[in-house]
């Protein structure tokens, strides 16, 4: 499988020279083409701030960026950064905020392709039609008003935005955190549909395990802007390694009061780790799983996977 | 049963908005009993805020209760009028929590000024008193350091210290009934955990009543003895916890249930509720879930159905459970659920 991404020891400051800030710290992973990547984390922890660096909105301190094995964080040609604000897009979290008021749906939708002087105003019109419906959407709301939609119409919006540029990647940044449940669902399975028929690879950034675990194939635990522990899905459920992946999981909710009211909650606790003199690196413990680690560590968890 | 702290009966609630009328609330009856906590659950629009706010007097100028009684301790909350009536009650008797704690908290004051305000404005007490009350609530709601952390700025919290601030706020004037709305919404899974964690156990500290109010029915397994799920301005099922979860007999509680991710299969489309909540500004007819229900019959959209009493503590509004009904089946995930099929 190709990676159409890959991340390879990025770091992200923030702060200037005599106050830096890491919000991102020696991160490195690849996503492959087709598949859900899922990233999560607290907030404060970097998971944002990595997919802004992705499509190029923070600059990078060090690392690099590939995108189809091509670098593109740093100084790169224009016409690179033109395909890459092109192919990779991105979903926004709260469609109440992110879509422009005094705009209509039509401009909404249309804007990133609005400066492309190889499409005529009658192409364009007909590209939002089809990509409103593409999203579930009636091509007549063309002509209206984010403030006449629904929550869940309005984040449709945001994709139908999203998709017209016939991107390759999109990184969804907690897409459905401010959605009720029932609408929650529809964009979910919207989401997986258009990615069944498009082909699209997403970066899906959440807080929300549950929700990750039902629409991602690998996850990647990010704590304080270091990715802690990233494996398939179902593997990171079964055999949850590092002591942050085990507390996070512990926090899930679940929709069964037997189990809930017996549930001790794990609190995570950074100083069981002793990284004094052994210093924890960043290893592959068993195919496709990788945790953060130092051999003293390793050595334990090898044990909990038999 | 013990006899309610709170008991509201055949509550309408109306908003006249743009010269035309919204039946928020439609007929809603319901007991609250002391030391219990209860959810309310339902989308948004279903009226779960309006109809806690009615217990507090916070209505919008534009809302009226229509009809209907709210009575806690002897007094009929919903003939009161004045402002004075109403701070007898608000944040001394019922108390509440909202849902975002970046906003509901006032960025110029100290965290300490805030506590003292609300204490000094229902209690009778010295400034010195005050200060001793306030450390008391922030050391209650697990804040390190309340004398250094009182004299921060709310920007100087993060949004689950925030939160915790908020719940100190309310719990200062020790109310009887707390009532959180959507207290988690806004936060990472972890502090939700914790917070929820901290209300329950403040709720068996200082013998409190809690509401409730949120749209995903994942959080509230943990936390709730009662589940209310409300739907257009109605309560369409009530019951304990283990009767919502596990013996769900309302179509729209089956689908909020199937609806949620952790039930959901990898691969498959996730459960979703097809079309829009009713729109209230017109009298709805029959069953308001109808038109959205795949199992509805035609007497859904005819006739409102009455309560059907499955147990003593649950009650479902919906034809179905009419004798003369078709007898239906829960979908897949509802029955899972049911047999402890679910992956923890």
């Amino acid at each position: 499988m190709d990676p159409v991404i890959q991340l390879k020891d990025v770091t992200v400051r923030f702060g200037n020279r005599f106050h830096p800030f890491t919000a991102v710290d020696n991160v490195s992973f690849d996503i492959y083409k087709g598949e859900t990547f899922g990233l999560v984390g607290e907030s404060g922890s970097g998971k944002t701030t990595i997919g802004r660096s992705i499509i190029r909105i923070h600059p990078t301190y060090s690392g690099d960026i590939l995108y189809n094995g091509q670098k593109i964080n740093g100084r790169i040609s224009k016409e690179l950064d033109r395909e890459v604000t092109r192919k990779i897009q991105m979903i926004f979290q709260d469609p109440m905020a992110s879509l422009n008021e005094r705009a209509k749906v039509d401009y909404i939708v249309s804007e990133g392709i609005y400066g492309d002087r190889s499409i005529s105003p009658s192409k364009r019109a007909e590209l939002v039609e089809e990509t409103l419906m593409d999203v579930g959407l009636l091509p007549e709301f063309a002509s209206r008003f984010p403030h006449e939609f629904s929550g869940g119409q309005r984040q449709r919006i945001g994709i139908a935005r999203a998709l017209i540029m016939q991107p390759e990647f999109i990184i969804a940044d907690e897409p459905i955190s401010a959605l009720d449940v029932s609408i929650r669902a529809q964009v979910l399975n919207l989401m997986s549909e258009l990615q069944k028929k498009r082909g699209l690879t997403y970066l899906f950034i959440s807080h929300d395990l549950s929700v990750m675990r039902f629409i991602c194939d690998r996850i990647a635990v990010i704590h304080l802007g270091q990715i802690v522990e990233l494996a398939e899905t179902e593997k990171l459920f079964e055999h949850p390694l590092h002591p942050y992946t085990r507390a996070l999981l512990s926090a899930v909710p679940q929709p069964d009061p037997d189990s809930e009211k017996k549930k001790v909650l794990t609190v995570y606790d950074p100083s069981v780790h002793d990284y004094s003199v052994d210093k924890p690196v960043w290893t592959e413990i068993e195919p496709g799983h990788h945790i953060l680690a130092n051999q003293k560590e390793l050595e334990e968890y090898r044990g909990m996977l038999g | 049963m013990s006899s309610s702290i709170l008991s509201v009966d055949n509550l309408n609630v109306k908003f006249r908005l743009r010269g035309r009328t919204l039946h928020a609330i439609r007929g809603v009856s319901l007991d609250l009993y002391p030391g219990e906590s209860l959810a309310i659950v339902g989308e948004s629009g279903s009226g779960k805020s309006v109809l806690t706010k009615t217990f507090m007097g916070l209505l919008d100028a534009n809302g009226w209760i229509d009809e209907g009684s709210i009575n806690y301790g002897g007094n009929d909350l919903a003939q009161y009028k004045t402002e004075k009536q109403w701070l007898t009650i608000r944040g001394r008797e019922i108390a509440m929590v909202m849902q975002d704690p970046m906003t509901s908290l006032n960025p110029l004051k100290t965290i300490g000024a805030q506590i003292i305000e609300a204490i000094r404005l229902h209690q009778k007490v010295t400034k010195e008193e005050a200060y001793k009350l306030m450390i008391e609530a922030l050391d209650a709601v697990g804040i390190n350091e309340p004398e250094r952390r009182a004299k921060q700025y709310p920007h100087e919290f993060s949004g689950g210290m925030r939160q915790r601030v908020v719940i100190a706020i309310a719990i200062a004037c020790k109310p009887k009934i707390l009532i959180c709305d959507e207290p988690t919404t806004a936060l990472d899974v972890t502090i939700q955990a914790q917070i929820l964690e901290l209300i329950k156990n403040l709720k068996n500290k200082l013998m409190l009543t809690t509401v409730y109010i949120t749209h995903d029915l994942g959080v509230v397994a943990n936390v709730a003895d009662r589940i209310a799920v409300m739907y257009a301005g109605d309560i369409v099922e009530i019951g304990r916890c283990e009767e919502i979860f596990y013996d769900p007999r309302h179509p729209y509680t089956w689908a909020l249930l199937s609806s949620l991710p952790q039930l959901g299969r990898k691969g498959e489309p996730l459960y979703s509720i097809q079309g829009t909540p009713p729109n209230l500004f017109t009298e709805v007819k029959g069953d308001a879930f109808a038109p959205r229900n795949p199992h509805a019959l035609n007497i859904d959209f005819e006739e409102r159905p009455p309560y059907f009493d499955v147990s003593e503590t649950h009650r479902v509004r919906s034809w179905l459970l009419d004798p003369r009904a078709p007898k239906l089946e829960p979908p897949e995930s509802v029955k899972a659920l049911r047999n402890r099929e679910v992956h923890g």
